[in-house]
């Protein structure tokens, strides 16, 4: 009887495995012309205030020790070139392309994790920010791209962890961020807007402490 | 990196942008899609050799952000619309719909999916038992409320006249 009543659900499949797509009727959102608007408000004082628009304006918000024009030790080596090339193409796979590019030329360095590789941001052609570890002899396991929305109050930390290393880049005002481990939570301060930790960690949820003695709950994104 | 990702990219694009247009309206497919596929290229070392269910994790997971963003989103017009039901049997759509979303997405993972119900397990993060007792709980609801409507689990033949 069961096998029956699954049969019978299959068959009203609304997107069926033939490829005929032949349920969805298009339906266009109705989006607010608010922020749209908002920004082009925005952006107009900031002209008419005479002040210099970076191009990484958004995607480097709050991370203070990215904030400073780009000098000869923030450009990336050869190797993390590479690495950026390799992610455009990947990026430029994805429908939609909303992620546009990875911007290697407006790359910062901005601190390093407890390995001793150096922590890279940089912005994507739609402002998203891409945090890249650098590649150094014994740490190319760690090395890497990691791209996402640009910091916010409440998601004010980016969280990886990989092959035993936890690390993120976090606001301005965070001081510490802390994780369960197998042996029990653990607070790692952040310094220069990066904090990492090795050893294995569960990143699903992290606690993040602020200057000013609050804390806020942050899930993985 | 980005060969392993392409592989599957191009083998499961299909699969995922079908998942997502069972459960989501037009509007916010492409960006699910594209969010899911963002988080495979970010986290493909942790990627299972099957990356299929995991992948319909992680859509499962993008499409419950993208409806608590459009939650947050109260001066302006929703976007959201009712996901798609099952489409041809009137009947069975009123009984489907009429359950909780727990017992719809079980029941969807197996009929629409085809997914075993070890797969099935792996997209909704639960134990194979537990998803095997979802799974018949769902199946055993679905079927009392068709009882209810007075319709057997395999609709009536039609009657042809001539």
């Amino acid at each position: 009887m069961t096998d029956q009543l699954i049969a019978r659900l299959a068959a009203a499949n609304p997107v069926p495995h033939d490829g005929t797509l032949h349920f969805a009727e298009h339906v266009r959102g109705h989006r607010s012309w608010r922020p749209v608007v908002a920004v082009v408000v925005a952006v107009a004082a900031l002209a008419v205030a005479g002040v210099a628009i970076a191009d990484s304006l958004g995607a480097f918000n709050g991370i203070g020790a990215a904030n400073h024009p780009q000098t000869s030790t923030d450009k990336l080596d050869s190797a993390m070139e590479t690495l950026v090339s390799e992610a455009n193409v990947a990026l430029a796979s994805i429908p939609g392309g909303r992620d546009g590019r990875v911007v290697a030329s407006g790359s910062r360095l901005i601190g390093q994790l407890s390995s001793g590789a150096n922590v890279y941001v940089m912005p994507t052609t739609t402002n998203k920010l891409c945090v890249v570890v650098q590649q150094t002899p014994g740490n190319e396991n760690y090395s890497g791209i990691e791209c996402r929305d640009p910091l916010t109050q409440t998601q004010p930390t980016t969280m990886e962890s990989k092959l035993g290393l936890a690390y993120g880049v976090a606001q301005d005002d965070v001081a510490s961020i802390s994780f369960e481990t197998p042996s029990g939570q653990v607070t790692v301060p952040v310094k220069s807007n990066v904090w990492s930790y090795k050893g294995d960690v569960d990143l699903s949820t992290a606690t993040v402490h602020f200057d000013d003695g609050s804390t806020q709950g942050v899930t993985s994104p | 990196m980005t060969q392993r990702f392409e592989q599957i990219y191009m083998s499961h694009r299909d699969a995922v942008r079908a998942y997502v247009r069972r459960r989501a309206p037009d509007a916010v497919v492409d960006d699910v899609v594209s969010e899911t596929f963002m988080v495979c290229l970010r986290k493909i070392d942790r990627v299972p050799e099957e990356p299929l269910p995991w992948l319909y994790r992680v859509a499962w997971k993008t499409l419950a952000n993208e409806r608590r963003k459009q939650a947050r989103l109260t001066d302006s017009q929703p976007l959201t619309v009712a996901a798609p039901g099952p489409v041809g049997d009137g009947v069975l759509a009123t009984a489907f719909n009429a359950l909780s979303e727990r017992d719809r997405e079980v029941l969807r993972l197996v009929a629409w999916e085809g997914l075993s119900l070890t797969d099935a397990a792996t997209v909704l993060g639960c134990s194979g038992v537990a998803c095997r007792v979802r799974y018949h709980r769902a199946k055993t609801r679905l079927a009392s409320r068709l009882a209810a409507a007075g319709s057997s689990p395999r609709p009536e033949p039609k009657e042809v006249t001539r």
